[in-house]
């Protein structure tokens, strides 16, 4: 069983999505940008519908977001939207996995994007319109289902001849189809039609070598698809470049407004950058799209979490993966999108949520713990070390001090723990003196009092999110007018840009103050080991206590 | 004076050689000898051995001497020890000397470095202060390029900021996209960035060439 009562692990392994990958769609952005091609297609549908698709009826979709930012998975997830199949027939192709990339190439890959089911669909539709005709005498559009004499005598329909076509028991006759359907359909069109009840769809139509044929050839499927199934085309080309050839294969498409279709072109602003640079022709159609989707904040921190949430959700039952539960998860996964820049985009947390569900399943664990993130960073990324850590934290207990931290009073009084516990230990090895016990600091906002190496008298102050510069002037007049020593370093987290003659305001950061803690606990522990000695040692000095 | 003294006083006059314990009871006649040379012994004050057939006693003072005189081994032995705690001792002097002339050196160099840190501190501070005023300039500069150079859906090639930001601040491509990391890691919320291009800001390993405001 994996956390939260999941029977099987919600995140993907794959470094790209696949089609039921992508039957999840978390994020308000991408659910935003969703709503937008959404809102294009039921546009231009309400616009044409109860009319012939002209033209006119033709939209162009750009969507450029940086690599792994959920373009190509917002592709997939609108084209599996099981909401659409009534309205859309949708082409899916990955230019990346063409080569070359011609316009020949292009157009294979296009009649490829459609589905077997889409095929189907459109032959039961071609053979009923037929049928149809046969059975209203419409010239000779009975020769087209074989049906004569022998199969009335024998009881055979129309409707039984249909049926045997659909389930390729029986070849249709198309010798006379061009003849039959002049007038209500271009010769293209007929082609188109005669392919799809033979049942050589893809192989027949790719045939068409020139440019123009290519076109018209899709502009006749897209007229078809309306005519026959009611249904928008929609052309998605991701990982669309700047490849000569791919640009001229799409000026073509964008001139020929395509009727009844919505071609959707996924790319990085990096290709469309480049696409400006060799094509200004086709940047200039590009720049008049008329929906730009834009994934901006995709890589934020609210919408990684709530993508990854989204997973969850999607199996989980709401009582066991609840508001509690998640705001446990974020905060974990706060401090990996804090700590590790490399981790601030939403495949790397997928990536890291999966190894992590794995290893708390491994363990048993009821949810995912600091645990299983810790052992998924220290597998997965061997590599990894928290930036600026001397103490060298475990991402695990760095989590759980992290989380901790929240309660200043808390904080501060941990801190000053870990800062007199440091100098103890540095006295242990005989860096600085005993600290002095001494009745001088009370309330004078002084913590503790030590002789460093040279003799020299150190006070230390430790402020803890307060107001600095006020409680710095104080506490820099206390040890002028009260108590006898010859320097003040005061350690503060908040940033400044403030200082004193006397004082020395050492500026200690989330991660030191982590350090410090960790140090802490250790020493408390006495669990300081020869290497936590040499950084400890070097923790006190950069924070100047020694 | 008392017998003790006088007793005393008789085996300090024999020196080195020392005084039979026979001879004494002889001279001192009608005393408790064996008890007052018994004290003496546990305090210290005397030494009696052997001395051939017959019992000596020495005064502290003379009783290592005599040893000397009379046990070849020991003369060794002692003279050994003796050239031991003379080189030890120019040893020690030597090592005072250096411990001396050290220990005023990091004295010296502790107060420089302690002076040095308060300096520093301080300029650290100063500078701090002014890198702040400096980005925070560099903000405005570079948002407004970004705006100037963005295409229609805001993303810009940071060549183009970087060449108009190294004009005006006549700093280097080094310095800045020195200054737009920290720029952008910290207002890391207003700023996207994109992989691509021929320049830019490294992450994962890969070249962000691309930046916009969010």
């Amino acid at each position: 069983m994996y956390p939260y009562n999941l029977q099987e692990n919600p995140y993907p392994s794959s470094p790209t999505p696949t089609i039921s990958d992508a039957e999840i769609l978390g994020g308000k952005r991408h659910n935003d940008a969703k709503v937008a091609v959404l809102s294009c297609i039921e546009d231009l549908y309400q616009k044409i519908t109860g009319v012939a698709a002209t033209d006119k009826d033709f939209r162009l979709v750009t969507v450029i977001q940086d690599v792994g930012s959920g373009k190509t998975h917002l592709s997939l997830h609108i084209r599996g939207l099981k909401e659409l199949s009534n309205n859309t027939v949708i082409s899916y192709v990955d230019i990346s996995q063409i080569s070359p990339t011609d316009m020949h190439s292009l157009y294979k890959a296009m009649l490829a994007g459609f589905s077997d089911g889409y095929i189907k669909d459109f032959k039961e539709s071609v053979v009923y319109f037929l049928k149809d005709k046969a059975e209203q005498n419409v010239k000779n559009a009975n020769k087209v289902f074989r049906f004569g004499i022998f199969d009335s005598i024998r009881g055979k329909s129309l409707v039984t001849k249909a049926q045997e076509i659909l389930s390729d028991k029986l070849t249709p006759n198309c010798s006379d189809l061009q003849t039959l359907l002049n007038g209500e359909f271009s010769t293209t069109e007929i082609s188109i039609l005669k392919v799809i009840l033979e049942g050589n769809f893809r192989r027949d139509l790719q045939g068409a070598s020139a440019l123009e044929d290519i076109i018209e050839i899709t502009a006749a499927i897209a007229t078809l698809n309306w005519k026959f199934l009611r249904k928008l085309t929609i052309l998605q080309l991701d990982e669309f470049d700047s490849d000569e050839e791919s640009l001229d294969f799409i000026k073509a498409i964008v001139n020929a407004h395509l009727p009844s279709t919505i071609l959707m072109l996924v790319m990085t602003p990096s290709s469309y950058e480049e696409i400006r640079r060799e094509n200004i022709s086709v940047f200039d159609r590009l720049e008049k799209a008329n929906y730009k989707i834009d994934l901006a904040g995709s890589n934020t921190l609210e919408e990684i979490l709530d993508i990854l949430f989204e997973y969850i959700r999607h199996f989980a039952d709401k009582k066991i993966f609840t508001v509690d539960e998640e705001k446990d998860l974020a905060a974990k996964v706060k401090v990996i999108y804090d700590e590790f820049l490399d981790f601030r985009n939403i495949r790397s947390m997928i990536n890291i949520l999966y190894h992590a569900m794995e290893d708390a399943k491994k363990r048993g664990a009821r949810t995912i713990d600091e645990l299983a993130i810790d052992n998924t960073i220290r597998n997965a990324y061997p590599g990894l070390r928290i930036q600026g850590s001397i103490m060298g934290v475990p991402l695990s207990d760095f989590i759980k001090i992290h989380r901790t931290s929240t309660d200043d009073r808390r904080l501060e009084s941990d801190i000053r723990d870990a800062v007199i516990n440091l100098v103890s230990y540095a006295y242990e090895n005989g860096s600085v003196a005993r600290l002095e016990e001494t009745n001088e600091m009370e309330s004078s906002g002084i913590d503790f009092i030590y002789n460093d190496q040279t003799g020299t008298k150190v006070a230390v102050a430790v402020v803890i999110n307060k107001d600095r510069t006020k409680s710095f002037d104080q506490i820099s007049d206390r040890i002028k007018s009260n108590l006898s020593a010859d320097r003040l370093i005061i350690l503060t987290n908040t940033p400044t840009y403030h200082n004193t003659t006397t004082a020395s305001v050492v500026n200690i950061d989330n991660r030191k103050m982590i350090d410090l803690i960790y140090f802490s606990d250790k020493y408390r522990n006495n669990e300081i080991m020869y290497d936590d000695s040499q950084r400890a040692l070097m923790l006190a000095r950069s924070i100047k206590l020694c | 004076m008392s017998a003790e003294e006088k007793l005393i006083q008789r085996i300090i006059f024999s020196g080195s050689l020392g005084i039979k314990k026979s001879d004494l009871r002889k001279e001192f006649d009608g005393e408790d000898i064996d008890r007052i040379l018994q004290d003496l012994v546990t305090r210290g004050d005397i030494y009696i051995d052997k001395k051939g057939p017959a019992y000596c006693c020495w005064h502290r003072d003379y009783y290592l001497q005599s040893l000397l005189n009379s046990d070849a081994k020991f003369r060794i032995i002692y003279q050994a020890i003796k050239y031991l705690e003379q080189s030890i001792n120019k040893t020690s002097d030597a090592l005072a000397k250096t411990l001396e002339s050290s220990t005023s050196n990091i004295i010296s160099s502790l107060s420089k470095l302690n002076q040095e840190n308060k300096e520093t501190c301080s300029l650290d501070n100063g500078s701090t202060a002014d890198f702040a005023a400096r980005l925070e300039e560099f903000r405005t500069d570079f948002d407004s390029s970004v705006s100037n150079y963005a295409n229609s859906i805001g993303w810009v090639e940071f060549a183009k900021v970087r060449n108009e930001l190294c004009a005006k601040y006549n700093i280097s491509y080094e310095e800045f996209y020195h200054q737009a990391e920290e720029l952008i890691n910290k207002y890391d919320k207003k700023y996207e960035l994109s992989t691509g291009g021929y320049e830019g800001i490294t992450i994962r390993g890969l070249l962000h060439g691309f930046v916009r405001c969010v």
